[in-house]
């Protein structure tokens, strides 16, 4: 049976490695696709993934099992990016080239798919750096992370009624900005 | 309301999926964090905890050193710890019991730099150290 994520902190608290590895495995790719699509670079990316969990670490004392484990790894990442993001304000130019240059996902698929793939992906990095943070943030939680948008909501201390039209207006903003490249979004 | 949600919810998801491509992590990315995070929780433990340890038994060294040492007000608060109460009861809340200590603690530093008066160099090197002890017990 599927351990929870509590139970696995909980272990983890107590210093069982093999929790903390098996933590780590699940939440992998949503974490570092929340990350990679944030930053758009790799390297940056795999630093940032073991920072989140250095810090996590540092918070375990004053972890509650309430099933929320989802939402505190990811407020962790979101408040380190936003640090980094102060510091570094004006790379969105070297983010797209690294992110166009780097792409392991898609060694091995043939070269035109590869390169449908890395397009595709860098379309939706470039576009994602058009939003505000705010509104990037919210489309990455919910997409990389998979919280609901109640679950957003709560996270960043907004009204649903709030953050639907500003998700709204982030999509439509992100829809446009693929037909002035010429994708139209697949339906 | 919430059925509005629900609609704009589905539009806004169906929206995003056809926008979307998903990343996978590299594949030895855990390998890596778990040997990152072991070496860096070594480091990180001995300012986690180090001071804490250093300042609280410093702390505590000095108020027994200081209760021996000097007569007043420290003295006074010890009859009652003797009535048999353990200090859980004596005190409402450990944070009160560290502001009776701190309290104590003061009164005890400021007879000790009357008495050094003139202030010699090994006078202000104490009165720094002791400050530095007070100020961790507090954030302590």
């Amino acid at each position: 049976m599927l351990m929870k994520d509590d139970d696995l902190v909980l272990a983890w608290r107590k210093g069982d490695q093999k929790a903390l590895q098996e933590l780590m495995e699940r939440w992998q790719d949503p974490l570092f696709g929340y990350l990679l699509k944030w930053l758009g670079d790799r390297a940056e990316a795999e630093d940032l993934f073991q920072e989140v969990w250095i810090r996590l670490w540092r918070s375990l004392p004053r972890y509650q099992a309430r099933e929320q484990f989802r939402a505190l790894l990811f407020t962790i990442a979101s408040n380190m990016l936003r640090d980094r993001a102060r510091k570094a304000s004006n790379r969105i130019e070297k983010q797209s080239l690294d992110f166009l240059h780097e792409d392991p996902q898609a060694a091995g698929t043939c070269p035109l798919d590869k390169l449908e793939l890395q397009e595709r992906r860098a379309l939706l990095h470039e576009g994602l750096q058009h939003l505000s943070e705010a509104q990037r943030d919210t489309l990455l939680l919910r997409m990389e992370a998979g919280l609901s948008f109640r679950e957003i909501a709560e996270l960043k201390g907004e009204k649903l009624g709030t953050l639907l039209p500003r998700v709204h207006r982030a999509v439509k903003k992100l829809k446009d900005f693929y037909r002035e490249r010429g994708h139209e979004p697949s339906a | 309301m919430s059925h509005l949600h629900e609609t704009d919810e589905a539009a806004i998801q169906k929206d995003l999926e056809s926008l979307w491509i998903g990343d996978s992590a590299p594949p030895d990315l855990v390998t890596r964090s778990l040997q990152a995070l072991e070496a860096e929780c070594a480091v990180v433990l001995k300012p986690a905890t180090w001071p804490a340890w250093l300042g609280a038994a410093a702390a505590l060294l000095s108020y027994f050193l200081l209760v021996r040492l000097l007569p007043g007000p420290l003295e006074q608060s010890e009859p009652l710890w003797a009535e048999g109460l353990t200090l859980e009861e004596y005190y409402a809340s450990p944070a009160e019991e560290i502001s009776f200590r701190l309290h104590d603690l003061d009164l005890a530093l400021n007879e000790l730099f009357v008495k050094f008066e003139p202030e010699t160099d090994l006078a202000g090197r104490i009165r720094k150290d002791l400050g530095r002890i007070k100020q961790e017990l507090e954030t302590f």
